[in-house]
């Protein structure tokens, strides 16, 4: 009886606890219901502060409690979409309401919640002062404040921490595609120093660099040394980054890596083969076409499909003609049909 | 006689006790887990996932059986989904009704000669349609041979590196993909399988593919159902995630490394519990090269699927479960208890053997057992009640505990009169349905004696057609 009327005692804390929940729910609607007015009512000042009529600008509003919450709200809703004097109006905001600051020392707190919270919406204040405290946090113990700190530092595109993201990635304290978005955030800047990872001992930093430098690479100061330092990577020991520097090379339409990307159709392994292939699509030019018709007739599946797209690409009336030949194979195949689409 | 049935019931009285035991731990660990990721979930930074060329492609597999009534709003809705790349492949499983002929139309198709990879043998593909206004979609129409044949031949044709499975009839939050395809992100390299949440969507408010509001069914069945999702996913598969001893992705919504579904062959297509046998052949294949990988779990991306409103489909179903648990496990029976499987071996593998394979034997045979022995006196009331509380009762705290982390993690429902509903329905669930479903279970037994094959038909409503449609 003892065992029963323990069960029936939790059964009945579980109901307590569903009906407690319903009610914190409750409240939680009414409150929620008063911040959508109020987003409401601050949205117009919040647009005029990011985009003021004249050149003067809007006057900072002077608010507390929940309406300063809302209209920080706002605010970071439009740093993540704004950039240029917009995104400084933004910052010089929070600056001057002390947000920033109060931000800053919550990344120092003990509660790993709250360091995450600071590290993350520091990045969408838009303000360069939280630089430093923020490349501080990249040595944090939780991984979720150092993942935030990453993106906020990539938010905030802070071309100085390009070192210690990278950095971050090398030694794992931070998952590479986050570092990778981070990187790609902060742009061509970020270029020299992936320039120098290429020679990183790791093929998997290697490959990373060389694939943030093809995304990037075009609109970089450096652009017109990269055609000449990537072929040398198509020779790499790893087909990672035999890989990566062919996508690399498509990217930045480097008709340099030409001929050493028609060697790389031979490679002994298949997707690199089929990168090499979709960077000849992307690079272009009619001597690339044979070498490009071989591997869509006889190749395995992905080199195959890879180079059949290709030639669509360049070529498309090779392609019509070659897909009616006996030894087409499905790819040709497939790719005269969908050019007709 | 009598001592061997009081044996037999003292039997069951432990079976329930470490069966609840079990389940009080897992809803321990899925507290702690989602009590962890419930304020994660503001800094995902799914905005960034979503503008990352770095984000993986995923090809969604949606294998259609004589779908012609629902397939156009469901493929609106995946086309529409929120992720920076991915493809829809309706795999047309030889359909009696106009499915292919309604895609067509809809979505302006025409045949292609699309390459497929060979690597899963898979009954004929008839012809290949490609959309002219969405180059995303692309249609398979081949011969009828079950779903797991459907997806094979997806597997096949998808482009993407990873490849989702959802059911026609089934929907996506607009966001799911971008959420289940987040651990892709952070555990780079690992991750070969990601699973996520079901959810009941009967009574649901559905326009054009998308959930609009959440409501509880009138069906007192399919209610019951919408408990039990919340208990199994909430509970067991949050819990069983937090110690990486995953050993189900139901086969209704979850992703896969496409090369890895390649290597090990793609989904056998002789069983009813495809999606079991594959999480458990995956487990095995990289668990024997001892390659590092993880099988993870995700909350946050929901899938909303029809259940059965019906005793007749519902009881079908079950006992199509019972079919397909008893096929895995006789498939890989070497991995029951083995160490060499780590946790899945010595946890997963056990339970799903003791735990839910035997289920029916003890907690339906051993509750009659015992009633038959107070009723001759054979066993005292206290025992009973003690037999009843661990029974009965115990499942009523677990129910309500799972309702507590739904309200807390996630207030899915927000009618108050949904949530009270189902706290009510606590009681039903473990008084009453709980037992019918081990009947079910029992009959499945009877099934696979006879050596049963085949799916059943399905009696569905459909959840994708628009508002006001035809019924």
């Amino acid at each position: 009886m003892t065992l029963m009327a323990g069960i029936i005692a939790l059964a009945l804390v579980g109901v307590a606890l569903v009906l407690v929940s319903l009610v914190v729910r409750s409240s939680m609607g009414a409150r929620d219901k008063r911040r959508a007015e109020a987003t409401e009512r601050l949205r117009p000042l919040a647009m005029e502060l990011v985009d003021p009529d004249d050149d003067q600008g809007a006057p900072a509003p002077v608010l507390a409690g929940m309406e300063a919450e809302v209209f920080g709200d706002l605010l970071v809703h439009y740093s993540r979409q704004l950039r240029g004097e917009a995104e400084d109006r933004i910052a010089a905001y929070f600056e001057a309401a002390g947000e920033v600051d109060a931000q800053r020392r919550r990344l120092t707190a003990r509660s790993e919640r709250a360091r995450v919270d600071a590290a993350f919406r520091l990045g969408d204040m838009a303000s360069a002062a939280a630089v430093p405290d923020l490349l501080r946090a990249m040595e944090d113990p939780s991984l979720d404040v150092r993942a935030a700190a990453a993106r906020s530092l990539g938010r905030l595109r802070a071309a100085e921490t390009v070192e210690a993201l990278i950095s971050a990635a090398v030694t794992e304290r931070v998952a590479d595609p986050v570092v990778g978005i981070a990187l790609l955030e902060i742009g061509p800047p970020a270029v020299p120093r992936l320039i120098t990872l290429l020679d990183d001992p790791d093929p998997h930093h290697r490959a990373a660099a060389v694939r943030l430098i093809g995304l990037l690479g075009s609109a970089a100061a450096e652009a017109d040394e990269l055609p000449a330092l990537l072929p040398a990577l198509l020779r790499d020991m790893s087909a990672d980054v035999r890989a990566a520097a062919a996508d690399a090379l498509g990217r930045l339409g480097a008709s340099a890596g030409r001929d050493a990307l028609i060697q790389l159709l031979h490679d002994r392994v298949a997707f690199v083969r089929a990168a090499a292939a979709r960077a000849l699509g992307q690079i272009g030019g009619q001597t690339v076409t044979e070498a490009l018709l071989e591997v869509a007739r006889a190749d395995e599946f992905d080199p195959a499909a890879d180079a059949a797209q290709a030639l669509a690409r360049i070529d498309p009336a090779l392609v019509l003609t070659a897909a009616e030949a006996p030894d087409a194979g499905p790819h040709l195949r497939e790719a005269a049909d969908r050019l007709e689409l | 006689m009598e001592t061997i049935l009081v044996g037999f019931s003292a039997m069951s009285f432990v079976y329930f006790v470490l069966l609840n035991g079990f389940y009080l731990a897992l809803t321990a660990l899925a507290w702690v887990d989602l009590r962890r990721k419930v304020w994660r979930r503001r800094y995902l930074g799914l905005d960034d996932v979503f503008a990352s060329p770095l984000t993986p492609g995923i090809s969604v597999i949606v294998p259609a059986y004589n779908e012609e009534v629902v397939i156009v709003e469901s493929v609106r809705s995946l086309l529409a989904l929120r992720y920076p790349r991915h493809e829809v492949v309706v795999v047309n499983d030889g359909s009696a009704d106009a499915t292919v002929q309604t895609l067509i139309e809809a979505f302006d198709m025409v045949p292609v000669r699309q390459a497929m990879r060979e690597g899963i043998p898979t009954a004929e593909i008839r012809a290949t349609y490609a959309s002219r206004p969405h180059p995303g979609l692309l249609v398979l129409d081949k011969a009828n041979a079950g779903r797991s044949d459907a997806l094979n031949a997806g597997f096949n044709a998808a482009r993407h590196p990873y490849v989702c499975m959802i059911d026609a009839d089934s929907l996506l939050e607009p966001d799911a993909l971008l959420r289940i395809a987040k651990p892709l992100l952070d555990q780079p390299g690992s991750v070969v399988a990601a699973g996520g949440t079901i959810r009941a969507a009967n009574g649901c408010l559905i326009d054009h593919g998308q959930v609009l509001d959440v409501r509880l069914p009138r069906s007192r069945l399919a209610t019951i159902q919408s408990l039990e999702y919340i208990r199994a996913f909430l509970i067991a598969r949050v819990g069983w995630g937090r110690v990486h001893a995953l050993g189900l992705i139901s086969g209704a919504f979850g992703i896969f490394d496409r090369s890895l579904l390649q290597t090990v062959g793609g989904l056998w297509t002789d069983t009813v519990g495809e999606d079991l046998e594959l999480t458990l052949r995956l487990h095995r294949y990289l668990r024997d090269r001892g390659e590092p990988y993880e099988v993870v779990f995700v909350d946050d991306a929901v899938c909303w699927t029809e259940v059965p409103e019906d005793l007749t489909t519902l009881g079908r179903q079950r006992r199509r479960w019972q079919r397909g648990l008893w096929e895995a496990l006789l498939r890989h029976r070497a991995m029951i208890g083995n160490p060499r499987y780590g946790v899945i071996g010595l946890l997963t593998m056990i339970y799903f053997a003791v735990f839910e394979f035997l289920s029916p034997i003890f907690a339906l045979l051993g509750l009659l057992v015992t009633l038959g022995l107070w009723l001759t006196g054979g066993v005292g009331s206290g025992y009973l009640a003690s037999f009843v509380a661990v029974s009965l009762l115990l499942g009523i705290v677990l129910s309500t505990a799972a309702l507590v982390l739904e309200e807390v993690s996630f207030g899915t429902y927000k009618r108050r009169r949904d949530v009270l509903r189902l706290l009510a329905y606590t009681l039903l669930e473990n008084v009453g349905y709980r037992q019918l479903h081990h009947v079910w279970r029992l009959l499945g037994f009877v099934d696979i004696a006879r050596g049963k094959t085949e799916w059943g038909a399905q009696k569905r409503q459909g959840l994708a057609r628009p508002v006001g449609g035809a019924d």
